[in-house]
């Protein structure tokens, strides 16, 4: 594929060397072991991170190998690319950091949460303690209160077995160098429905595209642009759905986001909320989120039910869909309102691209998108998308302001932080990936769930603020008649309301306590953390100082 | 006959005679202005779709719209570099040339403005008010400022022992009336124990009913750019310039009036008209043993449901104060801290949607009509507000 030249602004080439190839470019593979782990010994933590240094997928890498594993698909399919890596990554908790550099460094950096770490700040996101207690981190596997970790290393692999030996070899490496190992974890695609997470709904289709290049070459974007120069949404989206993002929104020390009246296409400042050091790397969240598909079938059946006392005619499925504002495939609501659409869930660029108050993401644009000629698609994409465009739908209607799509990324709403662009300082990269085996009835009772991972410059502004001012909120992203979150809010079950909204804009509301027994997404395991660059970690944390 | 409540339905007015219906008459006067502004850049034949909901009495059906924004002033969090910055700015008094006049008021232009009692160095208490200074001008001499009654209305007469044994109930006991009051006998909004010494009210010049009401009423005009009607929030304000767009209340709330008026309907404020305290949301808040915190948020004015003052203050019995409590792990070390969970709410309210369209105006026209509002950014001292 060669990514057209696009009429945008000169963006800047990114120090691709030194960024870790996660956070900007994705691992996207289907296997992926995460080791959070204590440092014993700092001295020999050193030394192993010196040699660990070189192993470090930087983003350049991983970049370049998505290019290529693109190329490759596009001709031969997605079966037969014959491609094969395997990448690594590593982040430190402040508490880490601390180790390495010193407790001074540490609070250089601005973003409370980080310094501060998640497993207190677990009650803020809504994270509830088990009956009696107070410490909502108190079962944790990994990162709560009683079992804190310095670090993360993640390994990802196109091959399980390669993983398994990357893995295998790193843990026996590691052990004899001090590490103790506080919890691993191996995670996959799922098999049965890959891009999907154990509700079963297609997950990750929405992801911030980002501007800069890889390198000097002009069109060598991050985000590949598929626009045709024509149409105006060219310099302001990669793909139709795609709105471009200054990278210092996800990197520390790069330009950010400039808000209106600021001419969006020019970069803004630079700053750098850290000691000098931190450019270039990224905050990292993550948060081992596990799922009972059981529970959250059985309420979506128990709340389809007392819709219907309540005059609404509601299947089950509508009501999951309703509660994600998707529907399994993928399928927005606002494109598809009342029944799935699979070909269209499968349509990467289709399945973004709506806003709640305007068709096509922005009321600026009236018609459909026009793709370049000459860009190769992806598979599954229409070079003209003739699915029905999306409904406005201000009042909420066809997918509910409580919907967990809504919450995270109102789109082109208004919020209380004023018109849409101001979304974009809030806007996360994520990069999670299921865990444990899909659902069955017979295994119902195992451990699966989703490890959310997230990048962003800012924990406080970015992650927190979505689940503390908009996922756990009834009333922001404001419109009627609110509503909290209820796929992945916390607060008690008691507190927990489903609530819809009919034709006429009266509210359909179901007390969730009424309905469930248990919560459906409980928080297991996770921690703040940092990922340095490539040079931080060779010049400074491996360094004996 | 319905009239325009007092703030909160705060029951002070029934001791200044014919309090009340001074208050009604001011109101009325502010509903007034802000259909004339709307009218006044409407083409010939449109009706502004601002409406007095209360003058003349109707029966109309009106439905409810709310509208949340955060307490703490975005602009401090926009202008500093670190959010440690902000809160810092947030707890100092800025000065101000109000018509030549030199003030000191508050930075906290939300609507919310506190301040903040310490012991030792540590937080005791926080009081937090929503109330504009005009209801505290009516108190003080029967009308607002500026509110010029007509022809047979009562007399302005104010009570300023009633201004003065509030303020001793809920600022200080040490306040005398000679305090709130300046060189020529008038009250003074800005007066010491409602600046450095306390919160009575608001201060910051941004943040008055009339103000809100002007917004509302300027929010309900159409706006249109190459064609293309307005419907984002941060457009409309810079088109409209009906407020400060760095703020999270005056885009949210002209974005939602503004979406109001686009369904055809009209438009008014909820009686009785003010800004409120919504709520505090104090998820994620622990004592020092790590425990949640219990209920310390005491409504000292108004209603539960429309809250004009309120305090945060951590009862004796428990043995520590608000500075030792944590926000998911961080101690309060500021009050803006607690403001920062502090939702704002007014309500908006519509009727007959459908039936009263009018055309959208481009933004070059209304600019010339447009309330302009002195900037709320600390170091640009200098500028006026010229009300509308």
């Amino acid at each position: 594929m060669s990514p057209l030249s696009t009429p945008g602004p000169p963006e800047p080439a990114l120090d691709a060397d030194e960024i870790q190839g996660d956070s900007l470019a994705g691992f996207r593979k289907n296997h992926q072991y995460f080791l959070f782990f204590t440092i014993g010994d700092v001295p020999a933590f050193r030394r192993l991170l010196a040699d660990l240094a070189s192993e470090l997928a930087t983003l350049r890498e991983v970049a370049e190998f998505n290019n290529l594993y693109r190329l490759v698909r596009n001709r031969r399919g997605a079966h037969r690319t014959g491609l094969s890596a395997v990448w690594k990554n590593i982040a430190f908790t402040a508490r880490g950091l601390g180790l390495l550099t010193s407790e001074a460094a540490v609070n250089a950096f601005d973003d409370t949460a980080f310094t501060i770490g998640l497993a207190p700040r677990a009650g803020l996101l809504g994270d509830l303690p088990p009956d009696g207690g107070n410490d909502p981190t108190v079962d944790w596997k990994f990162g709560g209160t009683s079992r804190p970790v310095d670090g993360m290393l993640t390994i990802a692999a196109d091959d399980p077995n390669a993983l398994e030996r990357a893995a295998l070899e790193t843990e026996q490496a590691w052990s004899r160098g001090g590490v103790v190992k506080v919890w691993a974890e191996t995670c996959h695609v799922r098999p049965d429905l890959p891009g999907h997470e154990h509700f079963g709904f297609r997950d990750s289709i929405s992801q911030p595209g980002i501007r800069g290049r890889i390198d000097r070459r002009p069109d060598n974007y991050i985000s590949p642009r598929y626009f045709d120069v024509s149409d105006l949404r060219a310099t302001r989206y990669a793909r139709p759905g795609q709105r471009l993002i200054w990278p210092g929104e996800f990197i520390l020390g790069l330009p950010r986001q400039q808000l209106p009246p600021a001419d969006d296409l020019q970069p803004g400042t630079s700053h750098l909320s850290g000691p000098r050091w931190a450019r270039n790397g990224s905050y990292v969240v993550i948060r081992r989120l596990t799922q009972d598909v059981a529970a959250f079938r059985a309420f979506n059946a128990a709340a389809s039910t007392a819709l219907l006392a309540a005059g609404a005619n509601l299947t089950a499925d509508r009501v999951a869909a309703l509660i994600v504002g998707r529907w399994p495939s993928g399928a927005p609501l606002v494109r598809s309102p009342t029944t799935d659409e699979p070909s269209l869930g499968a349509d990467d660029f289709a399945a973004n691209d709506f806003g709640y108050e305007s068709a096509w993401l922005d009321a600026a644009y009236t018609d459909p998108p026009v793709l370049d000629p000459k860009v190769e698609l992806p598979p599954n994409v229409a070079r003209i998308d003739q699915f029905p465009p999306g409904v406005p739908d201000d009042a909420g209607v066809i997918c509910p302001h409580s919907s967990h799509l809504r919450k995270v990324n109102p789109r082109d709403q208004t919020t209380d932080q004023g018109g849409p662009d101001n979304t974009l300082h809030r806007r996360i990269l994520r990069r999670g990936i299921p865990f444990g085996d899909p659902y069955s009835e017979a295994s119902a009772s195992q451990d699966r769930g989703l490890m959310f991972v997230s990048y962003q410059a800012s924990i406080v502004d970015q992650f927190e603020f979505l689940m503390t001012s908009w996922v756990n909120s009834a009333v922001n992203p404001p419109g009627p008649p609110g509503g909290m979150d209820i796929l992945i809010g916390g607060k008690p079950l008691a507190a927990r309301t489903l609530v819809l909204s009919n034709e006429n804009g009266d509210p359909y509301e179901v007390p969730i306590h009424q309905v469930a027994t248990r919560p459906w997404v409980t928080a297991t395991g996770g921690g703040y953390f940092f990922a340095p660059s490539i040079s931080t970690i060779t010049h400074l944390l491996a360094k004996t100082p | 006959m319905e009239q325009w409540m007092p703030p909160g339905s705060a029951d002070d007015l029934d001791q200044v005679p014919d309090g009340r219906t001074r208050w009604d008459i001011a109101m009325t006067e502010f509903f007034a202005a802000a259909v004339n502004r709307a009218q006044s850049v409407l083409p010939a034949g449109s009706h502004a779709q601002i409406v007095d909901a209360v003058h003349p009495s109707s029966t109309l059906t009106w439905s409810p719209a709310p509208i949340f924004w955060n307490g703490f002033p975005k602009v401090l969090l926009s202008k500093f570099p670190t959010v440690h910055q902000a809160l810092v700015a947030a707890e100092k008094l800025i000065p101000f040339n109000l018509d030549g006049r030199s003030i000191k008021m508050r930075p906290q232009d939300e609507y919310l403005e506190w301040h903040t009692t310490t012991v030792q160095g540590k937080i005791k208490a926080v009081d937090f008010t929503c109330e504009g200074p005009e209801y505290w001008q009516a108190l003080a001499h029967g009308y607002p400022d500026g509110v010029t009654p007509p022809a047979g209305a009562p007399q302005a007469a104010g009570n300023l022992d009633l201004v003065t044994a509030l303020y001793r109930k809920f600022v200080d006991p040490a306040v005398q009336k000679s305090d709130l009051l300046d060189a020529a006998g008038h009250y003074d909004p800005w007066n010491q124990w409602n600046t450095a010494k306390g919160a009575m009210h608001l201060t910051h010049i941004s943040n008055s009913l009339q103000a809100e009401v002007f917004l509302a009423g300027d929010a309900t005009v159409l706006r249109e750019k190459s064609g293309v009607v307005l419907i984002d929030a941060d457009q409309l304000i810079r088109c409209a310039q009906y407020g400060v767009p760095e703020r999270s209340s005056d885009p949210t709330i002209g974005s939602a009036v503004n979406g109001l008026a686009r369904s055809g309907a009209l438009v008014s404020l909820l009686n009785p008209v003010g800004l409120y305290i919504d709520s505090l949301d104090t998820t994620g808040w622990t004592k020092p043993d790590g425990s949640p915190v219990g209920d310390y948020w005491t409504i000292q004015r108004g209603t539960p449901d429309f809250i004009l003052r309120a305090r945060y203050e951590v009862p004796e019995h428990e043995g520590f104060t608000v500075s030792d409590i944590k926000i998911g792990g961080q101690p309060i070390a500021y009050a803006g801290q607690i403001a920062q969970k502090i939702t704002m709410r007014l309500t908006g309210i519509s009727a007959d949607k459908n039936n009263h369209n009018t055309p959208p105006i481009a933004c070059a026209a209304a600019a010339s009509h447009a309330l302009a509002v002195a900037s709320t950014v600390p170091e640009r001292v200098g500028s006026t507000r010229v009300p509308g």
